[in-house]
């Protein structure tokens, strides 16, 4: 039997650890949990500092124990093995300090967790939805609504051998077209739900995340201190583009919260104008373009290939090319048990005419035909 | 010492040769070699799955797969390394030992063990053609949750047909394990003399026994929820995604434990044979293993913090779960105590035991930190958490594994293992595991979410490192295989102790023992019971 | 702890309680998916 080297060697692990933390002064080599923006925030992270010191005080002394055996009661040494077996005492002593000592993390715990869950009076609400893959945000009292997805340099550099180097990308896979405005210092309350499958929404910052679950509607709050950009990531596995629908909250001081909600009533206003009249198949095409982008890329892919079979073709598929009516019922209501989401709800007239349009001729398709708005009000009723 | 009766008369039965030896085989000896080749041949299956992980995450982008294979990967890596290494591994170890360490011939239900056995080749090949079926392998992780599982293509009843027969094959081998050390203890073997190991096996048989079942109704309705169209877990359907996240946690915690006591087992019966002093706390090790056992039963929803439970719910869980730590602190206090003032020495099987007692800690510790429900909140579902449970399943299950292959080898194969390689495998698995594992705390901690394919670049410099470390590890394995080949073909003859300060009925046998072992029951006393 | 024989091939009263001891494991398996499969169910 060889000689152990064990002395060697865990110095020789406490080298390689060291090497690593020494060259955290370098890169990106974040090592602990943000502090936060938020009372809650802070008071998480506080209760985490406080169980990882005592962990680490329980590991030194009990690995202090064990080392000083490794090194003291070895046989090379001529140690001669003492034949004790058991111990009452300290048996006792080593299962009540613990219990002592986890009586003591429950009160801080307990106590941040009741502040947890207290969303009452709060000052404003927002409706998280999470989608395959994107959030919906819906300001409740100010009455509308927006979807949320990964910006489009981001996403061109994150496919698979897009030849495009993520580190030259800015806020690389951590950036949207259109972030969460929040004012500073409200109590806002999120209620969250989801549209297809489990997704859960989390920002470091804010202090917590919280699943967004069809049928269930979960609640949350912050109040958020400090004006700033806050950056978050879907934490819950919802398929192939789980890791691509991040987070974006941008908190902003009051007035300035009021004036963009002014601003995006007014744009919200323009964006469902023209839902009556006739459009142009070139409009259509460029309109519907913009949205397939949007919402339909991600499985159908730029090209319309789509990754069959999981996601199939667009291109020279028999609904592309088939009746309207069947193509519309599709998009509209999506199909069951599959990764295509219904966007009847999602999607307002227009930007269905305009998709559907869109796919109908576009990646080779020439159904030649046009959808009109009105046709999708027709077939809404 | 009664010196036990070996194999005076070649017994009637004379057992088929070459293939159909081991095809028809009901003679523990060889079921649970078949066992462990098999979790061997898994473990690098498995561990394929892992290097396309790390080779992926390596840069940040996405260079080699799309990301629903990746999704796969992480999925079948789970699936392959619980239900294909670990448990068939650990099962492995329970049929070679518990005979020869209770004094009995073999198990007590022969044909059923057999039978337990070759159910798990037919799973595995439904587990893994599902990576060539239309719409590939399952991608929603080996949690299974609905409604995503539900997306799953044709994949899905063959994942499903699959867990169903690796449960049965739990099961029966579980009711064997369980019948065995009833029934067949040799006289003078009452339960308070029985070895460690057999004691955490009969507890995690009886876990087994009453979670899989459950882990199989939580996948018959995700079954029919697909295609007989019912509504378990369809909220439209007036169904409730989160029973199931309740349903497979009831069965996901007592798994969790069904997968590390067996390894607990077999680190108490190596401490002390290189201590050379008796296990401290033996009755105290047995009733903390029966409590963590009872206690898995109550805090499955700490899997589930952030699903939105009632405040009471979270306190409730909150508090059983770190009451856990309390058995779990009393079984690494009497692992230190048992080393303490002994005549150590450090054969491979010893630094393997030892480096599980500290790295399996690590892996408790940042356990009780998850438990802590609001650091949960941010903890939960992130490289944090992929840290812990590699902690206490890598560093905890296999390493345990490992160290009891290196100590019983001998045993088995009548060889020593070439010591010199064992202790390079041993090095180089801890420094590299430490490497790949270590970093990945920050990275949750600085919010990296599990699962994802590819990351923001403030990521990129701890996952060039983690996987690193996981290629690292990875090879180093490739020496564990030339060890264990190398010491079934030849080597330095073992003696029937083979290791000095060893204790137990298994040492009493020839290395290798003979095909039949205990024909004739040995008289168990106080003298020679525990190790 | 049978009395005589340890190996049941040997030892019918031994093979019989084994079986005994299965069928009881056995059915404690199925009751409990039966109880969680068609608890929800119905």
């Amino acid at each position: 039997m060889g000689h152990s080297k064990t002395g060697g060697g865990i110095s020789g692990v406490l080298a390689t650890l060291a090497l690593l933390w020494s060259q955290t002064a370098g890169a990106d080599y974040a090592l602990n949990m943000t502090r936060g923006v938020t009372e809650l925030s802070r008071e998480f992270y506080d209760l985490h500092m406080l169980i990882l010191w005592i962990c680490c005080a329980i590991a030194v002394l009990v690995f202090s124990v064990m080392f000083w055996s490794i090194f003291k009661h070895r046989k090379s040494q001529g140690a001669v093995a003492a034949q004790f077996h058991h111990s009452t005492k300290a048996e006792l002593i080593w299962t009540i300090i613990p219990i002592i000592i986890l009586v003591g993390m429950a009160f801080p715990a307990t106590k941040a967790l009741v502040k947890m869950e207290s969303t009452g009076d709060a000052d404003m609400t927002v409706k998280i939805t999470g989608h395959q893959w994107k959030w919906h945000y819906e300001y409740v009292d100010a009455g509308f609504g927006f979807f949320s997805v990964l910006a489009a340099d981001s996403n061109e550099a994150r496919a698979l051998g897009s030849g495009k180097n993520p580190e030259e990308v800015e806020n690389y896979l951590l950036e949207v077209d259109r972030p969460l405005v929040l004012p500073v210092g409200k109590k806002v309350r999120f209620l969250m739900t989801a549209n297809d499958v489990i997704h859960a929404w989390w920002v470091p910052a804010l202090g917590w995340k919280r699943d967004s679950i069809p049928g269930y509607i979960n609640e949350s709050w912050a109040r958020i201190d400090e004006p700033g950009t806050y950056r978050g990531q879907c934490a819950e596995l919802c398929g192939k583009d789980h890791g691509f629908m991040p987070i974006v909250v941008k908190a902003v001081p009051e007035d300035e919260y009021y004036a963009w909600v002014e601003e995006a009533l007014v744009a919200q206003v323009d964006a469902s104008a023209g839902a009556d009249r006739e459009w142009s198949k070139d409009e259509l095409m460029t309109k519907g373009e913009q949205v397939y982008g949007t919402f339909c890329v991600a499985c159908h892919q730029p090209n319309g290939q789509g990754i069959p079979p999981a996601f199939p073709a667009l291109a020279g598929s028999v609904i592309a090319a088939g009746p309207v009516a069947e193509h519309l019922d599709r998009v509209m209501n999506g199909k069951p048990g599959t990764a295509m989401a219904a966007f009847g709800a999602q999607l307002n007239d227009v930007d269905l005419a305009a998709v559907t349009t869109y796919e109908r001729n576009a990646f080779g398709n020439n159904a030649g035909d046009v959808v009109q708005p009105a046709a999708i009000k027709a077939a809404r009723k | 010492m009664s010196e036990a009766v070996m194999h005076g008369h070649e017994h009637h039965d004379h057992h088929p040769t070459g293939w159909k030896r081991w095809l028809f085989t009901t003679n523990h000896k060889d079921i649970g070699t078949l066992y462990m080749l098999f979790s061997l041949v898994m473990f690098f299956v498995g561990g394929a799955m892992a290097m396309v992980i790390r080779a992926e995450l390596l840069h940040p982008g996405l260079q080699y797969v799309d990301t629903q294979f990746f999704n796969s990967m992480t999925t079948l890596h789970a699936l392959v390394m619980i239900f294909g290494v670990v448990m068939p591994g650990t099962v492995g170890f329970a049929n070679w030992l518990i005979p020869m360490m209770i004094g009995a011939p073999d198990m007590a239900l022969p044909r059923m063990n057999n039978w337990s056995f070759w159910i798990l080749p037919f799973a595995f090949t439904l587990l893994l053609v599902t990576l060539f079926v239309p719409g590939g392998g399952p991608a929603g992780g080996w949690t299974m949750y609905p409604p995503l599982m539900l997306q799953t293509g044709d994949a899905m009843p063959f994942v499903i047909f699959a867990v169903h027969f690796l449960g049965a094959s739990s099961i029966m081998g579980s009711i064997n394990i369980i019948a065995t050390i009833f029934n067949m203890r040799a006289p003078g073997m009452s339960f308070m003399r029985l070895p460690l190991f057999v004691w955490t096996w009969l507890i995690t048989s009886f876990l087994l026994i009453a979670t899989i079942p459950v882990l199989a109704g939580a996948v018959t309705m995700l079954l029919t929820d697909k295609y007989f169209g019912t509504s378990f877990f369809n909220a439209a359907g007036g169904g409730d995604p989160v029973l199931f996240q309740h349903v497979f946690w009831f069965f996901g915690h007592p798994e969790v434990y069904i997968l590390i006591l067996p390894a607990f087992g077999i680190v108490s019966q190596i401490l002390p044979t290189f201590s050379r002093k008796p296990l401290f706390g033996y009755e105290s090790m047995v009733y903390a293993t029966a409590s963590i056992a009872f206690l898995s039963f109550f805090v499955w929803a700490h899997h589930m913090f952030t699903v939105g439970m009632p405040l009471a719910g979270e306190l409730f869980f909150m508090y059983a779960t770190m009451s856990i730590a309390v058995p779990t602190g009393v079984k690494v206090f009497n692992w230190v105590s048992t080393m303490w003032r002994g005549s150590l020495t450090f054969e491979t099987p010893m630094l393997f035991a030892i480096s599980f007692v500290v790295l399996f800690s690590i892996g408790g510790f940042s356990g009780l930190m998850l438990g802590i429900t609001p650091a949960d909140f941010q903890y939960h579902d992130t490289y944090f958490v992929v840290a812990h449970f590699h902690y206490v399943l890598v560093t905890g299950a296999i390493f345990a594994m490992m160290a009891g292959v290196y100590y019983w080898l001998p045993k088995w194969t009548g060889h020593m293992y070439d010591e010199t390689l064992g202790q390079w495998h041993f090095w180089l698995s801890t420094i590299s595991v430490n490497v790949l594992f270590f970093p990945q705390h920050f990275l949750g901690l600085a919010g990296m979410p599990r699962r994802i394919p590819d990351y923001a670049v403030q990521f990129a410099e701890w996952n060039f490192i983690s996987s690193i470390g996981g290629f690292v590890f990875g090879l180093s394995q490739l020496l564990f295989l030339y060890i264990i080949v190398k010491c079934i073909r030849g080597g330095e003859k073992a003696t029937d102790r083979v290791w000095e300060g060893a204790h137990g009925l298994e040492w009493t046998l020839s290395s290798p023992p003979p095909y039949h072992t205990f024909v004739t029951p040995p008289q168990v006393t106080d003298a020679t019971a525990h190790s | 702890m049978g009395e005589g024989s340890n190996d049941p091939r040997t030892n019918p009263g031994l093979a019989a309680r084994n079986r005994r001891t299965a069928i009881v494991l056995a059915l404690v398996a199925v009751s409990v998916y039966v109880i969680f499969f068609l608890g929800y169910a119905l």
